[in-house]
């Protein structure tokens, strides 16, 4: 079976202390002879880039330790940061602050639990991801706008779905994630189904699975 | 005009070259003789032993004497070079008289060092792999018989006075040189520089944790002028950190030893170069840029290759087999930081 791998499975297998962590292991300690499926978008767009996102958000953090009068998000490298980027950088400064005394035990704390992550969700992609699949200017411009406007603001959800949506045409997939409220059977009746062109377009709807459930 | 003799060609180059490095190009108007002449004038001076090149790419070769004594080669102006020498080889001289030896190449840094900082002498001091030095890379032995000029401010006598009382306090022990100028001078990331090395040397009998603990305070110190420098060392640190929270962390501690050495060596090129500027002359800029891009790129070249063989290592390990911190505040951040990782 083809799984299409939703990010917050990713996510799930490289946080210990998510509440899907044991399951997503389990699920991949079970993987068989199934294929695990994951859309360049993530792969070649989304995860670089936040990983580029916390690297300058981190140096942000060490200048900020450095020099108590410098603000975040004001050197030229924090351009590529987004205003919710910034404002989590603040809040992790804040945090690990008043919880260390000392500044370098302080960037430490971050850097180890950044490089936790990072390293993860990089050995999740090389050893579990068999294929790559739908490159990310292949999208669907009006698919992903469907699912876009019923997706409360998230076009990284809408491209992931629209990804996954677009390659069930060529193979037969399951849609794989722990995200109930946005990745339904409706949410792909409302954008899809009952869409005048869409539905011509996308006639094979995946199913969708969720690791709750397994 | 008559024509110059290869002897006189010769004569002129090398003088040229006394004074501080320099292109073919610049060689052969300074010498008057045509580029092709100069060429092969320098080939034969190569071959010889008494040039080298320093810089050698499609469009330019950067030509200094073999005996060039300014560290990484660059282009300082005449008098610091001299001024350097003198007092050099002044405490040589004293220091045999004093203790009937040579001092150590170290112990003779470190004096200069101090010597230079008493008097208030606009002399360079740059940070170098083992702390504060002078621009020129004096070999003890090769002083004794020197004998240079002092023409500058304060009068000789002074410097010579100063020598003496200066050496009165050091001992010819080149670690505790440097821990005395690291105490003095505030020389933070060399003090835990010099603590890493000492827990790399005990090899698998060490204390890890108090290791990667060194090397994050280490890597905090880092300035951050150089990006570059920052990032290599940043993924330098991550590799560790992956390693170091491995089943076996002890496993790769050679090769985690030899890349902080080749990655020291870049931190304090880098920073020797950048203080350095202030003693070339406006004239030299570009060929000191040219001297410091090559230095740099070629450590950062060797930097990279060895880092990016640690992160090989690193990302090879199953985080089954990582040790992830669980305690409160790492499971926040971690909670923080994926809270941002599907923003568009």
């Amino acid at each position: 079976m083809n799984w299409f791998l939703d990010m917050c499975i990713l996510i799930s297998y490289a946080e210990p202390a998510d509440k899907f962590h044991n399951k997503v292991n389990k699920f991949i300690n079970s993987k068989g002879a199934d294929y695990y499926l994951a859309c360049c978008y993530i792969i070649d767009e989304n995860l670089p880039k936040w990983i580029k996102r916390k690297k300058v958000a981190l140096l942000e953090i060490k200048r900020s330790l450095e020099n108590s009068s410098y603000i975040i998000g004001t050197s030229t490298e924090s351009n590529i940061l987004y205003k919710e980027d910034i404002a989590d950088t603040k809040k992790i400064l804040n945090y690990v602050s008043t919880k260390y005394k000392d500044k370098s035990e302080a960037y430490n704390k971050v850097k180890i639990n950044q490089d936790i992550l990072i390293n993860n969700l990089n050995y999740f992609i090389k050893k579990f991801i068999d294929k790559k699949v739908v490159p990310v200017k292949e999208i669907d411009f009006e698919l992903r706008s469907s699912l876009f406007s019923y997706l409360t603001p998230n076009d990284s959800d809408a491209k992931t779905l629209a990804s996954g949506i677009q390659y069930r045409q060529i193979e037969n997939l399951v849609l794989f994630t722990g995200d109930k409220n946005d990745w339904t059977k409706e949410l792909l009746e409302s954008a899809i189904v009952y869409h005048p062109t869409l539905n011509k377009k996308y006639s094979k709807i995946p199913e969708i699975k969720y690791i709750q459930e397994m | 005009m008559t024509k110059k003799s290869r002897e006189e060609i010769i004569g002129s180059i090398l003088n040229f070259l006394d004074e501080k490095p320099l292109s073919i190009q610049q060689i052969s108007e300074n010498v008057g003789s045509n580029w092709v002449t100069v060429n092969d004038v320098i080939e034969e001076l190569k071959k010889e032993g008494k040039v080298r090149e320093i810089v050698a790419t499609d469009k330019i070769k950067i030509i200094k004497r073999t005996d060039y004594p300014v560290f990484y080669s660059i282009p300082i102006r005449k008098e610091y070079k001299e001024q350097t020498l003198f007092i050099a080889s002044e405490i040589v001289k004293e220091w045999k008289k004093q203790k009937n030896e040579i001092p150590l190449n170290t112990t003779l840094q470190k004096i200069a060092v101090e010597i230079i900082r008493n008097n208030n002498l606009n002399i360079p001091v740059l940070p170098l792999h083992y702390g504060l030095v002078t621009a020129i890379a004096i070999r003890p032995e090769e002083q004794i018989n020197k004998n240079y000029e002092w023409k500058w401010h304060p009068e000789k006598n002074i410097i010579i006075q100063s020598i003496k009382e200066e050496i009165s306090k050091h001992k010819n022990k080149a670690s505790d040189e440097e821990d005395t100028q690291y105490i003095k001078y505030d020389l933070k990331l060399f003090q835990i520089r010099k603590e890493i090395i000492s827990l790399f040397k005990l090899g698998e009998r060490g204390d890890i944790k108090k290791l990667g603990e060194k090397l994050a305070q280490f890597n905090f110190m880092l300035p951050t002028d150089n990006l570059d420098i920052y990032n290599i060392f940043d993924r330098f640190i991550y590799s560790c950190n992956i390693i170091f929270m491995s089943r076996k962390p002890n496993k790769n501690l050679n090769e985690i030893r030899e890349t902080f050495d080749v990655l020291w060596d870049l931190v304090t090129t880098n920073m020797f170069l950048k203080d350095s500027i202030r003693f070339v002359s406006h004239e030299d800029l570009q060929l000191f840029e040219l001297i410091k891009s090559f230095h740099i790129n070629s450590k950062m070249c060797t930097s990279d290759e060895r880092v990016s063989n640690l992160e090989s290592i690193a990302n090879s390990i199953n985080p089954d087999d990582i040790d992830v911190p669980m305690d409160e505040e790492s499971i926040e951040i971690r909670r923080i930081l994926i809270e941002g990782i599907e923003r568009e």
